[in-house]
């Protein structure tokens, strides 16, 4: 009998252990959850307005931002990590293979534990979309999807850029990060709200503001110029670009012998 | 002092270590500029104009808090541009793969056999670690900003007063965030594989460290939490006080709650470390 009680007493412990791991993960989560929309949420409790934005607006660009920066944390950890596989070797051997090599790379690692960042962002857009005073027309979702689809595109580019970086310096680590979660933090706002030059560089070298500006505008309805829907599709344009950059520095790469 | 010579000559070591990778440190400035230019930015929008802005005082905290207060656009900037500057100083999201090895898979006996005193070696090995990267990268940082155009202009400190008090304020900052990762790598010696408990942590102490938000920014009931967590120590205090939105005597409060802090929290992950260490003993290691 006595036995059969430790059994219990050992069970029981064994049950409980797992639900506190799984308790304080949940609590973890939640808490990673509002740190993410932290900044945000201050600053509008305090200030109660950004420029002309009210924190719904903000919240559905913010939203858009990281759900194309997380769908790229997900499935781009191939160039997003890509100084890994050229030190570790990982990449050479995948040159040997006769696989197209884009295929391999977005391959090598995919994190699905990331994706709980994309469903708090499409959490927060159903949030901003319910409290926003918008008619819903075809034209404007149509512009919401155009935009959601064009922040993965940016974000794919910049990771592209960011690991035919790795080939030219290992130090171009630090770059990358200055775009891509510089990139992420600043894009998360309207480009209107920076200074004119910041602006100009990331809406035509750099394309956020395909993103986060003009599409948002006609969808808040301070425009009704139909081109706005469209535009975010041009980050599409960069793409072949920083593909063809990926590809000559890899060239460059492999001339050299490794 | 003579027992303390081989903890000096360890951090000694760990520093010409650290001093490696420098290549790293400039490369991070970078990072850290491109972040101070948009969070200025972001305040400059949200000021909309205004000089600067109310910040009422809380009842509860005000010993510790302040009076009521204002806080120019300036003093915000200043604010941000000495987060970047000592980033590498404040976040406590800075796991030592090393120790979390030895941890891990118990070659922490080894360090047991050694005649040093783990505590005070892993704290000398994150202290100088801390050091070095954040002596390499602040100055840079505060001379550009100290030379930037209005209104992205560093600010020189209120009074010659309240730059000794930031000063001090500082290398208490210091010690606590080491402490605080010292203390979450203790907590791994009881959570093992769950990262879940760190991470909690690490996130909580992200935000109330201050940072992007100061902590007179969050709504009310935030701040009365972030005044009785030790995050705020490592970085909103040391700052505020430089930009003299604190007065004297409400720093001089502050700087005895920091030395309260190191005091509590150093014997407390000092206990628990040396609990655990008794396991790993007992458990024939």
């Amino acid at each position: 009998m006595k036995l059969y009680r430790k059994f219990l007493a050992l069970h029981l412990k064994n049950e409980l252990e797992y639900k506190a791991s799984f308790i304080i993960n949940f609590i973890t989560q939640s808490i990673v959850f509002f740190a993410t929309y932290f900044v945000i949420l201050s600053l509008f409790s305090k200030f109660g307005i950004l420029k002309d934005y009210t924190i719904y607006q903000i919240l559905l660009v913010y939203a858009c931002i990281q759900f194309g920066f997380s769908i790229n944390k997900i499935f781009n950890r191939g160039f997003d990590n890509f100084e890994v596989l050229i030190k570790n070797g990982e990449l050479d051997r995948m040159l040997t293979r006769p696989r197209n090599i884009y295929v391999q790379i977005l391959g090598s690692d995919i994190d699905y534990s990331r994706s709980t960042r994309t469903i708090q962002s499409i959490i927060i857009l159903f949030i901003a979309i319910a409290n926003l005073d918008i008619v819903w027309s075809f034209d404007k979702i149509l512009t919401l999807i155009f935009m959601l689809i064009s922040s993965c595109v940016i974000f794919f580019n910049i990771f592209l850029l960011g690991a035919a970086f790795c080939f030219v310096t290992i130090q171009g680590i630090e770059v990358k990060n200055v775009f891509t979660d510089g990139g992420r933090e600043m894009a998360q706002y309207p480009m209107d709200i920076y200074k004119k030059e910041f602006r100009l560089f990331f809406t035509y070298i750099i394309p956020f503001g395909l993103v986060n500006y003009y599409p948002l505008h006609y969808i808040i309805g301070k425009s009704d110029n139909p081109l706005f829907i469209f535009l975010p599709l041009l980050v599409f344009v960069y793409t072949p670009i920083c593909v063809l950059i990926f590809n000559k520095a890899m060239k460059k790469y492999t001339s050299t012998g490794s | 002092m003579k027992k303390l010579k081989p903890y000096f000559s360890y951090m000694k070591l760990r520093m010409i270590c650290e001093l490696q990778y420098r290549s790293a440190a400039i490369a991070g400035m970078g990072t850290q500029f491109f972040f101070g230019f948009i969070y200025i930015m972001l305040y400059l929008a949200f000021y909309n104009g205004a000089g600067s802005v109310e910040v009422s005082k809380i009842p509860i905290i005000s010993l510790l808090a302040g009076p009521a207060t204002t806080i120019s656009l300036e003093s915000m900037v200043t604010y941000l541009w000495l987060f970047q500057a000592f980033y590498y100083m404040v976040i406590i999201r800075q796991m030592d793969n090393e120790l979390l090895d030895m941890i891990k898979n118990g070659n922490i006996a080894y360090e047991m056999c050694k005649p040093m005193n783990i505590y005070f070696t892993w704290l000398m090995k994150i202290l100088s670690k801390k050091a070095i990267g954040t002596l390499l990268r602040f100055w840079p940082i505060l001379l550009i900003a100290f030379f930037l155009p209005e209104p992205f202009k560093l600010a020189l400190p209120n009074s010659p007063i309240h730059f000794i008090l930031f000063i001090v304020s500082l290398v208490f900052a210091l010690i606590i965030a080491c402490i605080l990762i010292l203390f979450i790598h203790i907590i791994t010696f009881y959570t093992l594989k769950d990262k879940g408990a760190t991470s909690l942590v690490v996130t909580i102490g992200e935000i109330f460290t201050g940072g992007i938000v100061p902590i007179v920014f969050m709504p009310k009931a935030l701040q009365v939490i972030a005044y009785l967590l030790p995050f705020r120590y490592v970085g909103d205090l040391p700052f505020r006080i430089y930009n003299g939105t604190l007065d004297i005597s409400t720093s001089l409060i502050n700087i005895g709650m920091q030395i309260i802090w190191i005091v509590l929290l150093g014997v407390i992950s000092y206990k628990l470390m040396n609990k655990a260490l008794k396991r790993v003993v007992v458990q024939g290691g």
